[in-house]
């Protein structure tokens, strides 16, 4: 339904909270608010913002500090150096996992003072591409191979609910962006990023054949970095 | 030196008679009652219905005065809002269904002259009646309607059509009763070669089941040859369920001749077509060569013309409405309506001005002959119509009747014949007051009842704004406006003043401060209320003003401008009104006793850096004796509340208006009387005031000798 003004923001006059919530249940069906064109002329300028006033910017580089050894490696589901090829990744391999979401990233936004935030996870990727052709599938036939797909799908979870998911990359090395927002009411915010790389299929080999059967790479992360932007105001 | 205090914590309202009581004002310009405190609030404006500035005004641009509005009401939280308005010489339903604004014209009416007051609306149930004096009564069914690209002069022509009936039904047209011949294998006669049907029905048991279900009259006679007599009637049903007067009748006659016998027959009849709005036709017939016709089928449409009368005997129905039921509309020329007891009431117009019609209740569209009542002739024309509780108040050009009772036993009783009330569209009732409205010698009210042994009781309420309606153009009195907002506890009045044809002064009297204040710089040309207590003006002038100017309809609102202009093809808001407060003329109890006064202190409610202005004057004189004390609406001795443009987002806080004394020296030398003024733009809510002085006792001298 349409609604005429109920307050008037001018230039000197005080910031009343009766004044602004008369207008403010006015529109509640419509809006969250004054709109900006109700303020007076040049009212919010940079200097009457403080910091994170109006919206904040997080910056996360997982594993680039505080683990020994890390080197930007991601350090959920990482094989021990005793267990892994001296020519591979101490990554995630198929004996320490088999299938499922992990939890590769977890942080609390605060304050988040409710409104859009937008969260985009940006990195490099490795896994294990050899193997991507069976004959032992349940469903195949005996005499054809059929693909046996290799990839290793991300998501973003905000506050435990999946805010994006993507199949993510396929490729031996690749680089992926997965981004999304959502509107959020305020309170801290707890931010998940989760990979979920493809099991070993029936043909595949998990361990070298060297005598000391050193795990294979799965999957890996490297290089990561994970922004996330709150506006509201 | 501390000084004699007078204390009034809350303002009144405006007075103009002297003395004043100390409460009182002397003149209160653009204010409204702040509901937090009761005190004064400047914070009024008026904006566009349709707030978006980058559709100027549109699509009103091309609109003169706008000379009615009414709003509609359909149902709960304001769906099916229904906004209908004359201007120029058309009635338009505003459509804005789905963010659409598409004025749909609904045919064209008289434009009101300035001495003629402009249409009038009643809703009954879903339907409008709309009425003005000049033109047929119309009655409007704003609901439901196809999307706004969808509006066809088809849909428009559903929309509206006249109220009641112009005429009875054409006479129906008989076709003729081809009897068969009997002769060793029945056939259809020869002789009949058009207008004329064989609808024929055995009578005996051994010819088909049932014999006696179907077709009427005699099969044979007691010596053979037999005649047969029938008549038939129509009526129309119209679409609010009223049915119209009987048709002249249509004859049947058809003889069986002997040798012939055996078989009824039904007649066929060719129907008329209803006029627009009708849904149904109703048919009636006699009994066999009498007089009595009853209830036969409806023809549940508007489009079929043959009717086979195939109904025997024992199947009619109830018997036929008298004439006395339906008659033509008795008041093609109506000035005013109102529903009442669930009656439409009209009345007579400018041929029988004395006179009110009522409607069958339930059905608006018909009125029995003899549903009038006629008043006594002393109270004038009928002025205005206006449901009130138990009561039909009838305003008249030399007084007030009032009709009670309910259908068909309305009786008229007259309540005064020295108050009159020329203005029907300045009728409205305030909760816990009663029904204000102008007269030609100020405002009263009409309140109490006739029930349980209450008493009606005219009371003048106008006498403290007595001035400012004294500037009344008597002339163009029936172009006032009044309407009650709930959203601002205020009856609004708008009246032409000075010499203008059309409302120029706004009066309002705000329920919560008993006490009436003025606007001025509202462009009012009639009101209306929305559905959330808004209340809804249509422009006094529009397009009449020139290209680009302000037309159509505005709201009245909390917003800082008096409407706006197209300024290089770019909407701007308006200036905001200047508000005037000038306090009483006080003489603190005794005038003789000459007065030092040295401070006003306002008691006001915080509203941030914005300017007090004061100004102060003495004994009567019009010129000020000191001006331009300018203070802020901070508090004195505290912190600066925030205010917008350097209020630090999230750091500052949001801020509730306090309540603060204002202490303004004045330099102010002996007087009798004193009072103060603020004149202002900004936001600023007064509640009340203190004065300060000093008197050494001195006196007046002696009046001067002649």
């Amino acid at each position: 339904m349409k609604q005429w003004t109920k307050h008037d923001a001018r230039s000197s006059q005080t910031v009343e909270a009766d004044q602004f919530n008369e207008q403010h249940k006015s529109f509640r069906s419509q809006m969250t608010g004054l709109d900006r064109a109700q303020y007076p002329e040049n009212c919010v300028v940079p200097g009457n913002l403080v910091g994170n006033a109006a919206h904040k910017v997080w910056v996360f580089a997982p594993w680039d500090t505080g683990v020994a050894n890390a080197l930007g490696e991601q350090t959920a589901l990482r094989s021990a150096a005793a267990d892994t090829r001296g020519d591979q990744w101490m990554a995630g391999t198929y004996i320490n996992h088999t299938s499922g979401w992990v939890t590769v990233f977890e942080t609390t936004l605060a304050p988040f003072k409710g409104g859009n935030l937008m969260v985009e996870w940006a990195g490099n990727s490795a896994i294990q591409q050899f193997f991507h052709w069976t004959t032992n599938a349940r469903w195949a036939p005996p005499v054809r191979s059929h693909p046996n797909d290799k990839y290793m799908a991300l998501r973003i979870l905000v506050n435990g609910v999946v805010l994006t998911e993507r199949l993510g990359p396929a490729k031996p090395i690749d680089h992926f962006i997965v981004s999304g927002a959502q509107q959020l009411p305020s309170g801290p915010v707890t931010l998940t990023c989760q990979m979920n790389p493809t099991g070993a299929g029936p043909d595949d080999a998990v361990v070298d054949d060297s005598g000391s059967e050193n795990h294979l790479m799965q999957a890996h992360l490297f290089s990561n970095r994970v922004v996330a932007i709150g506006r509201w105001r | 030196m501390k000084g004699q205090t007078l204390q009034i914590r809350v303002v009144g309202g405006m007075q103009q008679d002297v003395p004043q009581d100390p409460k009182a004002a002397s003149l209160i310009e653009n204010w409204t009652v702040d509901r937090a405190s009761t005190g004064l609030s400047s914070r009024v404006g008026y904006e566009k219905y349709r707030p978006n500035p980058a559709v100027q005004w549109a699509p009103f641009q091309a609109l003169p005065r706008i000379d009615s509005l009414f709003v509609a009401q359909q149902l709960p939280g304001g769906a099916r809002q229904s906004i209908l308005f004359e201007s120029g010489g058309a009635l338009y339903l505003f459509y804005e269904v789905g963010q659409a604004a598409t004025l749909v014209n609904l045919g064209g009416r008289k434009v009101p002259s300035n001495t003629e007051a402009s249409s009038v609306y009643c809703q009954v149930g879903d339907r409008i009646v709309v009425t003005n004096g000049q033109d047929a009564p119309l009655i409007i069914n704003p609901w439901p309607l196809p999307r706004a690209s969808g509006i066809s002069a088809t849909v428009v022509d559903q929309i509206v059509r006249p109220l009641g009936f112009a005429g009875p039904p054409p006479q129906p047209n008989a076709l003729e009763v081809a009897t068969l011949e009997s002769t060793s294998t029945v056939g259809s006669a020869a002789s009949f070669s058009g207008n004329a049907t064989s609808n024929w029905y055995p009578t005996n048991g051994n010819a088909i089941n049932y014999p006696n279900l179907f077709g009427h009259g005699y099969a044979d006679g007691t010596d053979g040859a037999v005649t047969n007599d029938y008549r038939y009637k129509v009526t129309f049903l119209l679409d609010t369920g009223s049915e119209s007067p009987l048709s002249e009748s249509a004859a049947f006659r058809w003889t069986i001749s002997n040798g012939h016998l055996g078989f009824r027959y039904a007649p066929t009849i060719r129907l008329p077509l209803g006029p627009k709005g009708t849904k149904a036709r109703r048919v009636y017939r006699t009994l066999e060569g009498e007089s009595t016709y009853y209830f036969v089928a409806d023809v549940r449409n508007n489009v079929e013309e043959l009717f086979h009368g195939f109904r025997a005997t024992n199947a009619l129905g109830f018997e036929a409405p008298s004439a006395e039921d339906s008659t033509v509309l008795p008041a093609p020329r109506a000035r005013v309506c109102a529903s009442f007891k669930d009656c439409l009431f009209l009345d007579g117009g400018a041929n029988e001005s004395d006179t009110v019609f009522f409607s069958k209740p339930g059905f608006i569209d018909q009125f029995g002959s003899t549903d009038y009542i006629r008043l006594p002739s002393d109270g004038g024309a009928v002025t205005g119509l206006y449901s009130y509780y138990n009561n039909l108040i009838i305003f008249r050009e030399n007084g007030v009747d009032v009709v009670t009772g309910s259908y068909p036993n309305f009786t008229a009783q007259t309540v005064t014949r020295q108050v009159a009330c020329r203005a029907p569209n300045s009728v409205d009732s305030v909760p816990g007051m009663g029904v204000f409205f102008l007269a030609q010698d100020g405002v009263y009210i009409l309140k109490g009842g006739l029930d349980g042994g209450a008493v009606f009781q005219v009371v003048e309420i106008g006498q403290p704004i007595d001035r400012e309606l004294r500037r009344l153009t008597e002339e163009c009195a029936p172009r006032a406006v009044g309407k009650y907002s709930p959203l601002d506890r205020t009856y609004h009045l708008y009246l032409p003043v000075d010499g203008d044809d059309r409302p120029s002064l706004g009066v309002l009297y705000h329920v919560e401060k008993q006490g009436w204040s003025i606007r001025t710089g509202f462009p009012v040309g009639c009101l209306g209320r929305l559905h959330g207590g808004e209340i809804i003006f249509g422009h006094n002038t529009g397009a009449e003003a020139g290209q680009g100017t302000e037309a159509g309809l505005f709201v009245m609102s909390a917003i800082r401008s008096l409407g706006g202009s197209i300024q290089d093809d770019v909407y701007v808001t308006g200036p905001p009104p200047i508000s005037h407060y000038q306090s009483a003329w006080h003489d603190f109890g005794d005038a003789q006793t000459k007065k030092q006064v040295q401070y006003v202190t306002l008691w006001v409610a915080t509203t941030g850096s914005v300017t007090l202005n004061l100004k102060h004057y003495k004994d009567f004189e019009h010129e000020a004796v000191g001006q331009n004390y300018k203070y802020l609406a901070q508090p004195p001795d505290a912190k600066d509340q925030p205010v917008y443009d350097s209020a630090i987002t999230d750091l500052d806080t949001w801020q509730e208006s306090r309540l603060v004394p204002i202490r303004i020296p004045v330099a102010q030398q002996s007087c009798s009387w004193f009072k103060f003024g603020i004149e202002t733009a900004d936001d600023i809510l007064l509640v009340g005031y203190e004065i300060e002085y000093t008197s050494r006792g001195t006196q007046v001298i002696a009046g001067k000798t002649a």
